[in-house]
């Protein structure tokens, strides 16, 4: 019985896609649109890849970590510094992130793979677990969580307060996007093992959809991820022991998503896990506004 | 000898092409109550937001223990001890008390803290689950945990905007003996308002503010009319709202308004209006007054159709409106004045003559248009500036300026006068009694009793979404204090 549970919650996938998850909520609870997450992914592994082939496992992981954070506050500039619009600056830097990610690897490639890291099972489902909880009791518990929560919800109020907005969406930023960068290392090194240009592309809107359908609540985020990554996994095995049609097995991950979504906001769950009222908005101190 | 605490040299302060402070110089001392009157526009909470790190000053200093401060935060401001109240509450609807609080003093939202606020709050007689989120209390409420809030950090200097003017009497009693004793101990008060006879109940000294400039200081004693004077120039708008016991021609004209058993729910669900029944004829003047939380944005939303009635009707001018959108109620005639004029009484991001263009719907002449600014006193009196570069009270006006625009048979308003200075206030309760003169019928929901009893033929004391008590005869100044009873005890 420990086996099969041990093995969906193990699931590289699951837990990369958890990672992702987890770092978007992070960085939109904040009160930024994170829509430039899919250039970051698909850059970040197309790094991971490169650096672990050519230099080695844990300095490919720092060099991921620093880059990906380095092009996430490039991100957090144009929206805390300048102002600029959520949507447009995450759409347009996500085309440039996808074009840098590609020249990277395109350059640097060795071969089409690498050998594949071997991580217990537990350890595996321990970091999805631990992640959510532990990104869990951040935002809920902890000073820096309910001052990130505050500025998702009403900037002004949250400055008014006494918190420095754009310096604590800068710390929601770097933490995400940490999150997100172990995620793309556990995808690439663990998962896929291999890398062709644009690998990974579109996993960071389906983290910014799952995100938005677990109302941002990290514990409720997680069961979406596991559930999700099982399915997207174990299509075959389900269609070789059940006989299920290709069509349904794989369209399944994204209708029990949908299931999830309408159960969170049909339920009394969602007036409990307010959404961040004030995602996307520009947020400019000094207007004048009582 | 009174020793300085903050010196405040020389500040300017321009949103666009509004000025908001034009090189204000004042001083503040240790242990005394600084009262900064002005009329609306005049700089007061540009001062305050200045002083508390919202603003950056264009130019100017603040010298606190002789020595410069620069604030490009609150959290700077908050460093240095210093704390302000807003006006409108700044707390956070979707977290709860406990979390804003938790915010504000920079500590986790743990069970010992929630344990320390409720003991602080049992002091003051007030039992208040924390965990609640702040979107489930009423607006009184969330007015006394900002007060809690800010003295449960012990600061300095606390800076009152305009916070303490509508709490219920008994609270705002408590409120300034918090203050008196605060302010003995090496501290100071600034208290922002444009109310003078509660500035002159809690000051020590007075500063009056007019256009963005320190018009006159008061060291010690100041009465109203010197006040007045140098607030406003003038005391003549007093005579406007001295209740002229107006030959009115209600006694059996016909309903302009009739609501019968409304029903109406909040945003959560909750029955706010409760089977409420009441009637305003032409040429009558009916206030519903109560304590803020009691239904009264509900009913207001309901009668102008921008919220639906579970049950009951409402009629304007005699035809049943009940099921009809807003655009059609305002066809019929009626005008509704929202409370809340920046998210719902005007665009602030269109100009006044935009929103007033909106208001009419139809071609305004340029001279409409500075007709109506100037009967309202609006300032700066330039049509074409953006709304939301004007002072909070001005905003206020460009919202009620619709009742100018249009030949309207009845007026709803919600808190018209909340954010007027007094010769503002003046201004719009003496529209309000002409147009009632002319045969219109004026619904005025307000929790400020002075105004209710000093323009309206009826007063209705509104609790639970239900009327609990009707005033109505000659003198309705001598129901004041059976009036304000009823508003807390049904």
């Amino acid at each position: 019985m420990v086996e099969p549970i041990l093995t969906i919650l193990a699931d590289p996938l699951a837990i990369a896609l958890t990672l992702w998850i987890l770092g978007d909520i992070v960085v939109e609870r904040s009160g930024v649109i994170n829509l430039a997450i899919d250039g970051i992914i698909t850059f970040s592994i197309a790094v991971t890849f490169v650096a672990v082939q050519n230099i080695g496992y844990v300095q490919g992981l720092l060099i991921s970590l620093a880059s990906t954070i380095a092009l996430s506050l490039i991100f957090a500039t144009f929206i805390n510094v300048l102002h600029a619009p959520h949507v447009l600056t995450g759409l347009s830097l996500n085309i440039a992130f996808y074009g840098v990610g590609a020249l990277i690897g395109l350059r640097y490639m060795k071969s089409r793979s690498l050998v594949p890291i071997g991580i217990g099972k537990p350890i595996l489902a321990l970091i999805g677990v631990a992640t959510a909880v532990l990104t869990w009791f951040t935002l809920y518990r902890s000073r820096l969580g309910t001052e990130i929560r505050a500025c998702g919800f009403n900037p002004r109020a949250a400055e008014a307060a006494g918190v420095r907005v754009w310096r604590t969406r800068y710390i929601a930023t770097i933490i995400g996007y940490t999150l997100v960068s172990i995620g793309s290392y556990i995808y690439t090194t663990i998962y896929r093992s291999g890398w062709s240009q644009y690998t990974g592309m579109g996993y960071g809107f389906l983290a910014i959809t799952l995100a938005m359908a677990s109302s941002w609540h990290p514990l409720i985020a997680y069961p979406i991820a596991i559930a999700f990554g099982y399915l997207y996994t174990s299509s075959y095995a389900l269609q070789l022991l059940y006989g299920v049609p290709t069509d349904v097995v794989n369209a399944l991950p994204f209708m029990v998503s949908l299931a999830v979504v309408v159960i969170v906001y049909a339920t009394p769950l969602s007036k409990k896990v307010a959404m961040p009222k004030a995602l996307g908005e520009v947020y400019f101190r000094e207007e004048r506004a009582a | 000898m009174n020793r300085t605490f903050i010196r405040v040299v020389d500040l300017y302060k321009r949103f666009g092409d509004v000025v908001a402070l034009d090189g204000v110089t004042l001083d503040i001392f240790f242990n005394e109550i600084l009262v900064v009157l002005g009329e609306n526009g005049s700089g007061k909470s540009t001062l305050a937001k200045v002083l508390y790190g919202v603003y950056v000053p264009d130019r100017g200093k603040i010298i606190v223990d002789g020595s410069e401060a620069r604030f490009s935060s609150p959290f700077d401001a908050k460093k240095k001890g210093f704390v302000m109240i807003s006006q409108r509450p700044q707390l956070i609807d979707d977290l709860s008390i406990l979390e804003n609080i938790a915010l504000f003093i920079g500590e986790p939202p743990s069970g010992t803290l929630a344990k320390r606020i409720e003991d602080f709050l049992k002091r003051f007689d007030i039992g208040i689950d924390v965990h609640k989120k702040v979107f489930s209390i009423s607006y009184t409420e969330k007015q006394f945990i900002e007060l809690a809030k800010a003295l449960l950090i012990n600061p300095r200097l606390l800076i009152v905007d305009e916070a303490a003017t509508y709490l219920p009497q008994d609270l705002k009693t408590k409120f300034f003996e918090i203050l008196r004793r605060f302010v003995s101990d090496n501290r100071a008060v600034i208290y922002i308002t444009h109310k003078i006879p509660e500035a002159l109940e809690i000051g020590n000294r007075f500063v009056v503010l007019r256009r963005g400039k320190v018009a006159r200081v008061f060291n010690g004693a100041a009465n109203p009319s010197e006040l007045r004077h140098a607030m406003f120039g003038t005391e003549e708008y007093l005579k406007l709202v001295s209740r002229q016991l107006l030959q009115r021609l209600s006694k059996d004209s016909k309903n302009v308004l009739s609501v019968d058993k409304l029903v109406v729910l909040d945003d959560y669900g909750k029955t706010a209006v409760d089977g409420l029944s009441i009637d305003v004829r032409a040429g009558e003047i009916v206030s519903i007054v109560g304590v803020a939380g009691n239904g009264e944005k509900e009913l207001g939303e309901a009668i102008a159709g921008l919220r639906k009635a579970s049950s009951g009707s409402v009629k304007i001018d005699g035809f049943d409106v009940t099921k009809s959108p807003p655009s059609e109620r305002t066809r019929k005639g009626l005008v509704y004045i929202p409370e809340d004029p920046f998210k719902e009484g005007t665009a602030v991001t269109l100009s006044i003559i935009e929103n007033m263009r909106m208001y009419a719907r139809e071609r305004l002449s340029q001279d409409v248009v500075l007709d109506a600014i100037k009967k309202l006193g609006i300032v700066p009196e330039n049509p074409a500036i953006q709304v939301s570069k004007l002072s909070g009270g001005n905003v206020q006006k460009v919202s009620i300026s619709r009742l100018l625009l249009t030949m309207p048979k009845v007026v709803v308003a919600h808190n018209p006068t909340r954010m007027l200075d007094e010769r503002s206030r003046a201004l719009v309760l003496d529209i309000l009694q002409r147009f009632s003169l002319s045969g219109g019928g004026v619904l005025l929901i307000t929790e400020d009793v002075d105004e209710a009893v000093q323009i309206s033929d009826k007063v209705a004391v509104m609790v639970d979404g239900r009327i609990a008590k009707l005033f109505e005869g000659g003198n309705l100044e001598s129901f004041r204090s059976e009036i304000e009873k009823a508003m807390v005890h049904g």
